[in-house]
């Protein structure tokens, strides 16, 4: 966090630290109390949105390790996801593994993945590698629709819901406790990573990955370590998906999808943890908003017809993206940056 | 001076964007945090009683154009019994629940309905995708729900979704058996005499269009049938080229070609299939048959009207053009209405028996409780008491039981014939091939 004016650092430690004020820490403590205690408090639609918003937070903060800190384009995201759901579902039914268990286990195997697409990083960047990580989310998907013997296949597979201590974790409040934690977790992580060596690394290849070799990176090993990462976080939120949803199908994890999760990354601001942030809650909202306007929409514009109407969601996906690249490329984070500058300065004007 | 007012009046365009898009959210967010108050100062007696029907479709997205007939009936039809003072004097509006086909929207509405006052007594759905993924959540939450959307896992084990038809599989054994049975043998007799028909698929690559293709369905053509099973090729929902697809099955060489897609994939499925020449314009080779949306009528329409195909179906939906109560009925609907030729879609059909469901699903319930007291678990003992319901003459012998989730096992078979569909058989008894289903193959 930044500090406010005057506030001067007087060693390493407090330079590096996240949180440096009491303000900071008061702040930080009270909205994880407030975010802890929320499901006292907001109805059920919107702790379900809240629910899906953490999952795919998880997603999106480890796709800004990779995209955002590393810069490695990933089209395949939503892909790694379903690697991470099914395994942890095919763990739960076939062995019948607890969901603590499956859950690393799904996120380990999705890393694994990653790193086999991750793969064709050393010799290809920017859109070429998109392109590869493109080939992950059809061969994945298509592996996941023609192998029902594996326990996947077109039909949607059951998931049992979590269980902690003989409880079942059907609820969405139950469930919120298991998947917030995590998506803090994670974001604390994210954060944390980019601080330490490996972090730095991450960043030297993104900035000039030949700089990065002569200085003695191992360029080709962090740019698959930053695939791993990225398809572990992508793997543990397909497996919390599947437990929250209680139910997994491959048309859940399609391109679309993992298109989503770059706009989302767009609107947030790459390369910011806080972006990652921002670009969850303001994406899903946005989504979610569009979603239950439709109906209104074609009641109050029948002229409209469905061909306008059955795409609202992806011309508004699309006009928010060209509006944000037009208007603010460093997305929303860099909006709470200036919001918080003025604030430290204020009353004075700079 | 200047160059700094242009900067900030940059600035501020950019704080306008993005502070409106901000607003936008929270616009969404606020609404959620306020539990919603009763209205204050009334009796019960003195608010106009309202039964809301949720119904949780793709209003939008990959699907959506099939639902847009099913839309129009719905809102048609409330309209017509609200004007005529309401369903036993009960005003009824409907909810729309756009799924888009995604499960995680459909769960965050599917919560927004559970956490009002008063769950509703009952749901109406369209999607296999979603329907499937939640059939546990509407048995925790005793909602019954009512579909148009087929595929088996739905309906066995039975639980608390309901169809309104057989479901896909037994559809689909339903137009093999009728084509081996009846057609096969007067229209290619000497080949007939030789050897079994060889029998493919080129269907939606999702549960709709695998319906037709279940294990169950696949042991009853070859097994019971005797077909010679060639196999399936998948489209996906929205095809731009399905000459692979065709191609695939062109090599396989089929006497009878099922599918199950909305009448644009269909479409593109036999302009290409003429191209390929597996399909011979007047002089056919092959017989086409869409197994489960064949009351679109916009289907010849985007086909050419000398294309010749079949299409199966449930209710007499390819009646729009037959002398029948119900045809006058709807057409009289779309007079009132002014909905173009274009909206002659199966969905419109299917929008009025779900609908007409719901009505004798309430009405049996409501023979032992006022409407304010009638729960989901009153409709689901009313949708599984065995009484048929009334269908007004667009499907026979219709009702549920304690074990048995889909109404019946009729379908009708239609053709096409100078641009229009119509029926060439009565109705016919299909197959009970839902897993565990009499028919299926031991």
């Amino acid at each position: 966090m930044d500090r406010p004016c005057g506030v001067l650092c007087n060693s390493y430690a407090k330079d590096m630290a996240i949180v440096s004020t009491r303000l900071q820490w008061g702040l930080l403590v009270g909205g994880l109390i407030l975010l802890f205690c929320s499901p006292l408090f907001i109805n059920l639609q919107l702790l379900s949105i809240i629910n899906l918003m953490a999952i795919t937070l998880i997603a999106i903060q480890g796709l800004n390790i990779l995209t955002g800190y590393t810069g490695q384009i990933s089209l395949g995201q939503a892909a790694f996801m379903a690697v991470g759901g099914y395994t942890s579902s095919i763990l739960a039914t076939r062995f019948g593994l607890s969901f603590w268990v499956t859950l690393p286990c799904g996120a380990l195997s999705a890393g694994l993945v990653g790193v086999l697409f991750g793969l064709p990083s050393l010799r290809v960047k920017g859109f070429y590698l998109a392109m590869s990580t493109l080939a992950a989310q059809f061969i994945i998907y298509w592996v996941l629709m023609h192998t029902p013997q594996l326990g996947a296949g077109p039909d949607a597979v059951q998931v049992s819901a979590p269980e902690l201590g003989g409880l079942k974790l059907t609820s969405q409040q139950n469930m919120f406790y298991v998947i917030m934690p995590l998506a803090v977790l994670a974001t604390f992580l994210t954060k944390n990573l980019v601080r330490t060596r490996v972090g730095r690394a991450f960043i030297a290849t993104r900035d000039n990955d030949l700089a990065a070799e002569v200085m003695g990176i191992n360029v080709f090993s962090y740019k698959l370590l930053a695939f791993f990462i990225c398809s572990l976080f992508a793997g543990a939120a397909g497996a919390l998906y599947g437990a929250w949803a209680r139910a997994l199908r491959p048309d859940y994890f399609t391109l679309m999808q993992s298109i989503m999760y770059l706009g989302m990354l767009v609107v947030g601001g790459i390369g910011s943890t806080a972006g990652a942030v921002f670009g969850t809650i303001f994406m899903v909202g946005l989504d979610q908003l569009v979603t239950a306007l439709a109906p209104a929409l074609i009641s109050i514009a029948p002229q409209l017809g469905l061909g306008v109407t059955a795409s609202i969601s992806k011309i508004v996906f699309g006009l928010v993206m060209v509006l944000f690249l037009r208007f603010e490329p460093r997305g929303l984070a860099h909006r709470w940056e200036l919001f918080k500058a003025s604030y430290r300065l204020w009353p004075f004007a700079y | 001076m200047k160059s700094y007012m242009r900067m900030r009046g940059k600035q501020g365009f950019k704080c306008l964007v993005v502070g409106g898009l901000a607003l936008l959210l929270a616009a969404m967010i606020l609404p959620g945090c306020a539990p919603s108050a009763p209205p204050q100062g009334t009796t019960p007696a003195e608010v106009e009683q309202v039964w809301v029907i949720p119904i949780l479709t793709d209003v939008t997205g990959p699907y959506a154009t099939a639902v847009s007939g099913y839309y129009a009936a719905v809102d048609d039809w409330v309209a017509v019994v609200n004007d005529q003072g309401g369903f036993n004097g009960i005003k009824v509006r409907v909810d729309w629940l756009d799924t888009q086909g995604s499960l995680d929207r459909s769960i965050t509405y599917f919560n927004r309905i559970i956490s009002q006052k008063k769950k509703p007594p009952l749901m109406i759905g369209w999607v296999s995708m979603v329907h499937e993924a939640m059939k546990s959540r509407f048995e925790e939450e005793e909602i019954p729900l009512i579909t148009g959307a087929m595929s088996a896992p739905q309906f066995a084990p039975p639980g608390w979704i309901f169809g309104e038809c057989p479901d896909y599989a037994s559809v689909g054994g339903g137009v093999v058996k009728w084509f081996v049975e009846d057609y096969w043998p007067k229209w290619k007799p000497d080949e007939a005499a030789k050897r079994a028909p060889r029998v493919g698929a080129i269907t939606w690559d999702n549960a709709f269009g695998r319906g037709p293709m279940t294990d169950e369905c696949i042991a009853y053509y070859t097994k019971t049938l005797g077909v010679d099973w060639v196999g399936a090729e998948f489209v996906p929902a929205a095809p731009i080229d399905v000459s692979t697809q065709v191609a695939g099955m062109v090599k396989r060489n089929p006497d009878f070609i099922i599918g199950d897609y909305h009448s644009g994939p269909f479409a593109a499925v036999l302009k290409e299939s003429v191209k390929q020449g597996l399909k011979t314009l007047n002089n056919e080779n092959v017989l086409w048959n869409n197994v489960v949306t064949g009351a679109d009528y916009n289907l010849p329409l985007l086909c050419g009207p000398e294309e010749y195909f079949g299409v199966t179906s449930w209710t007499m939906a390819e009646g729009w053009d037959v002398d029948t109560p119900v045809a006058h009925e709807i057409a009289e609907l779309f007079k009132r209405n002014n909905r173009p030729v274009s909206m002659r879609l199966g969905g419109y059909w299917n929008g009025l028996i779900l609908y007409a469901i719901a009505e004798g699903a309430m009405d049996i319930a409501m023979e032992t409780k006022a409407f304010e007291e009638v729960t989901g678990r009153d409709i689901y003992n009313a949708l599984c008491s065995g009484k048929q319901f009334d269908m007004r003459g667009m499907t026979p012998d219709f009702g549920y039981s304690s074990t048995r989730r889909t109404p019946n096992l009729t379908i009708i078979q239609a053709y096409t014939k100078e641009g229009k569909l119509l029926p060439i058989t009565d109705w016919l008894t299909c197959p009970d091939l839902l897993p565990g289903g009499k028919d299926v193959p031991k």
